[in-house]
């Protein structure tokens, strides 16, 4: 354990240097990621401008739902963004070799080895934003409460990665890896909306199958409502299910690479 | 060569790149599409339902429903291939074989771009003609063959304006390491401003008067009105004026971009 944490000091080194190396760019995103923010604080209020209510949630309630999700994105943007982009890549131009002759764990030396530092701000501004939102929720939240929310959030950025990678290791069998990670982005929208407004068999993929409604909607429903025994177990579950699959699976796609080009 | 030979060439060596890999060209279309509907579908039964009625700023739910089904379509047709056509080529070197062809770069990667919009007008009209099949046409809707035609007017007019944005912004790589940061903006700025996640009819009145006038809504809502039928033709004149006004002042920042930043070309690729 102490020699993976060793190496991710070495990652963290490295990565900073790095984008003090390519400053403009270390600007842009910061611009680029506060108008993400912006465009969907702004979306929810134009929203509300028509509502008094939004699945269950008012626009107090909705701003820490939408500052849950800003911090999947930004830990996800920060820690594993720019890594999980190359791996079909890799996979498909027979480029992984390097990866597998470490002496660590190939998923996890891809998965993390480059930190995003210029992201890293952006967390902090989503960190920020939550901070805010609950400043201004006009009943008191006790700081535990807050506490589990924000670890419930970290397991919903891994839950994320976790469905991330299902969508990535096809790439061990097919020509390109890029059309279902286009679908995974194109899904990925449905965690910016709260769970409770999906019906029917919509939600149900998307609380099981599909998990993208639990990520961030869960663990504020958590923090906002009667704390619910049963809305825990099921994110628990369904986290730990797609733990072992993505790690079943990943070993599954290992046998199956050649090492040779598609 | 004639123009109509190189032209046709890149059409059909880009339409194929497209379809090459069929199966997701189908997917990524039926998802985005399914996505895209199914969250606008579930969150305005949601305000609808809250509110009790039928209308909301002009639009039936069925009404907004068909405009999202346009959306992520007449988006994919005015930014064609997306990020990074023109930047990619000088970062990797690859823009000299470009200097040295019979035909002018812009005009090259502009057909470049029109060929991959056209092949989304086929994917356009199988969703309408699907969407009509199943729940008919809203009442509010006056769309018919001269809307269409208007509508598609507009796709040309906001694709050429959106070709001009993104090199002005990619002409930026001659200067800058990295610059889809920068078009990813645009997208963003699109997506709210632009009306892609909410129409704008749903902003408040003063708001919807200052977008009118900047390029945002030209490059998603705009287009869209028009096919539905929800723009008089003064109104879609004065569209493509504004529309046009914006090209032209993109065209000459593109165009004073690549006269100095060519000058810093090596070819070397970073």
């Amino acid at each position: 354990m102490s020699r993976y944490v060793r190496l991710y000091i070495y990652f963290l080194r490295f990565s900073f240097s790095k984008a003090m190396e390519f400053r403009l760019d270390f600007y842009f995103r910061i611009v680029m990621d506060i108008i993400f923010y912006g465009i969907n604080i702004g979306f929810y209020k134009l929203v509300f401008n028509h509502t008094g209510l939004l699945g269950g949630w008012n626009m107090d309630q909705m701003m820490i739902f939408i500052s849950g999700y800003l911090i999947i994105d930004a830990i996800n943007m920060t820690v594993f963004a720019n890594n999980l982009w190359m791996i079909s890549e890799y996979i498909n131009k027979g480029e992984l070799d390097y990866y597998l002759i470490r002496p660590v764990s190939p998923l996890f030396f891809l998965s993390v080895r480059d930190f995003a530092a210029n992201s890293f701000l952006n967390l902090i501004m989503a960190g920020g934003i939550l901070t805010w939102s609950i400043m201004s929720y006009p009943e008191k939240i006790g700081w535990y409460m807050v506490l589990f929310f924000i670890v419930m959030i970290i397991l919903g950025t891994l839950l994320r990665y976790f469905v991330r990678m299902i969508f990535i290791i096809p790439s061990f069998w097919a020509q390109s890896g890029q059309g279902l990670e286009m679908i995974f982005f194109t899904l990925n929208r449905f965690i910016e909306r709260p769970d409770r407004i999906f019906t029917g068999p919509l939600r149900i993929i998307l609380t099981t199958a599909l998990p993208f409604s639990i990520m961030a909607s869960f663990p504020a429903r958590i923090l906002l409502e009667n704390f619910d025994m049963l809305l825990l177990f099921h994110f628990l579950a369904v986290f730990l299910l797609f733990y072992f699959i993505v790690i079943r699976f990943w070993r599954k796609g290992l046998k199956a690479y050649s090492s040779a080009s598609s | 060569m004639a123009v109509h030979g190189w032209v046709t060439k890149v059409f059909s060596t880009e339409i194929r790149k497209l379809v090459t890999y069929r199966f997701d060209f189908w997917m990524q279309f039926t998802v985005a599409v399914f996505a895209h509907v199914s969250v606008a579908f579930f969150l305005w039964k949601a305000v609808f339902d809250y509110n009790n009625v039928t209308v909301m700023r002009g639009y039936t739910f069925h009404g907004l429903m068909l405009y999202y089904i346009m959306v992520p379509m007449v988006e994919r047709m005015i930014f064609g291939a997306g990020l990074g056509m023109v930047a990619r080529e000088i970062y990797d070197g690859s823009l000299t074989k470009y200097l040295i062809y019979p035909v002018s770069f812009f005009r090259y990667k502009y057909a470049q771009h029109v060929a991959n919009s056209l092949i989304f007008i086929a994917q356009l009209f199988a969703a309408l003609l699907i969407f009509r099949a199943i729940f008919g046409m809203p009442a509010e809707s006056a769309m018919n063959a001269g809307s269409i035609a208007m509508g598609i007017a507009a796709i040309f007019f906001s694709g050429l304006l959106c070709f001009f944005i993104n090199s002005s912004i990619e002409l930026i790589a001659f200067w800058a390491d990295n610059v889809w940061t920068l078009l990813v903006m645009v997208r963003f700025c699109v997506s709210l401003l632009g009306g892609v996640m909410i129409p704008l009819a749903f902003f408040p009145e003063k708001w919807e008067a200052v977008l009118k006038y900047l390029p945002f809504s030209y490059l998603a809502s705009f287009p869209i009105q028009c096919i539905m039928g929800r723009i008089t033709l003064i109104e879609w004149a004065e569209g493509l004026i504004i529309t046009g006004a914006w090209a032209g002042v993109f065209m000459i920042i593109m165009s004073f971009m690549w006269d100095r930043g060519r000058y810093r070309y090596t070819g070397v690729g970073i």
